[in-house]
């Protein structure tokens, strides 16, 4: 794959997150939303609406945009990430936890291990949580390679509900040393 | 939520940037975006981690209002802006003094099952959350009958001041070195 198709791809997967997010709204607000936008309600019995939703609703609601914010984060991640310069300079993520939990989940290291294997860990270590940015393991990490059904589909971060691991840029260097890329 | 934009200007980027096309300054700015978005997430993200002095005395869950700040770019052949935006970011720049915008009293959590969470929202989980006559603070009760006691769970304040925190963003000279880096890294790729 060339630089150009690589980064296409990225931002390909960046707008498909974006609508992704928009189609995953909790789906109780959905008549809610279609209502107000076919002019059968106006703003103030949306809001009414809205309110009652949530509230009915709230804990499972507030998981929603806890990780529609994370997916949000990640998206503007992979938007900056795909630039021709941050993919020569920074060609590789690393995953690693970026947001504590009271409960973090102990299984990242089975679910790498399975999602590498799903790939032929094409672009990606066996022992340490890095792949390219263009790696085929986010994208199994993300449909729960393995079996995992907490997993939300992206191919990028949150993989899982309510998870707080994330990315962080590899560099060039770096990514050589762990045999990547070519120095 | 609060929001910041970040400036990246010195005269050695901008000879760089005078030099080029204003499609290649364009590209230019672009990377520059780029790289200053991930200076400023990554840096957010490794603060908010070493950082959660308040939810740990409570025993609390974090937030998480700055691991998931929002920080977007945006550029063009003229420039360069970063914005991120996040609950209390204003502290980069300097104290901030909040008051109660459409409720009487700012309420300040002092129990872990308050941090972070809004007073309807323990309402709606069916809480009874009442202000003890003559205290400054709203409160439940834990416990029944004689065994029944008052747990304070926010402080009632007119106002509150947020400390300047100058380390929640990169340094400015952290800033500008890697925007130079990304410049030459530019540069050296189109002359390549």
């Amino acid at each position: 794959m060339t630089e150009k198709e690589l980064e296409e791809k990225l931002r390909e997967i960046a707008r498909a997150g974006a609508l992704a997010a928009v189609r995953h709204l909790a789906p109780e607000l959905r008549p809610v939303v279609e209502a107000y936008n076919a002019g059968e309600i106006n703003l103030a019995e949306a809001r009414e609406r809205v309110a009652k939703v949530y509230e009915e609703n709230e804990p499972r609601i507030d998981l929603i945009v806890m990780t529609q914010r994370r997916m949000a984060q990640s998206l503007g991640q992979l938007e900056a990430g795909s630039t021709p310069g941050q993919l020569r300079r920074y060609p590789a993520w690393r995953f690693l936890r970026v947001a504590t939990r009271m409960k973090p989940r102990r299984d990242w290291d089975v679910r790498w291990a399975e999602a590498g294997s799903a790939t032929a860990w094409q672009g990606a270590c066996k022992d340490d949580f890095v792949a390219l940015k263009g790696s085929p393991i986010w994208a199994a990490l993300g449909q729960g390679a393995g079996g995992f059904r907490d997993a939300i589909g992206n191919p990028f971060p949150p993989f899982a509900f309510g998870s707080g691991m994330g990315w962080e840029r590899v560099s060039r260097t770096e990514a050589a040393e762990l045999g990547l890329v070519d120095g | 939520m609060a929001d910041i934009s970040v400036n990246i200007s010195t005269p050695q980027l901008d000879a760089i940037s005078r030099r080029l096309e204003p499609s290649a300054r364009a590209e230019l700015h672009s990377e520059i975006a780029a790289e200053i978005s991930e200076t400023v997430r990554g840096h957010l993200r490794r603060y908010a981690l070493d950082h959660h002095k308040t939810a740990s005395k409570l025993g609390a869950r974090p937030t998480g209002n700055l691991e998931d700040a929002s920080v977007s770019a945006t550029s063009d052949s003229s420039g360069a802006t970063v914005t991120v935006a996040a609950l209390g970011i204003r502290r980069a720049l300097g104290p901030v003094t909040i008051r109660p915008r459409t409720k009487a009293a700012l309420t300040i959590p002092v129990a872990a099952i308050a941090y972070g969470r809004t007073v309807a929202y323990l309402k709606n989980n069916g809480f009874d959350i009442f202000r003890p006559k003559g205290k400054n603070y709203l409160a439940t009760t834990e416990g029944k009958g004689k065994d029944a006691k008052i747990v304070p769970l926010y402080i009632l304040a007119k106002r509150a001041t947020l400390k300047h925190e100058p380390d929640l963003l990169p340094s400015q000279d952290t800033l500008a070195a890697n925007a130079l880096e990304a410049a030459r890294e530019y540069i050296m790729e189109e002359s390549a």
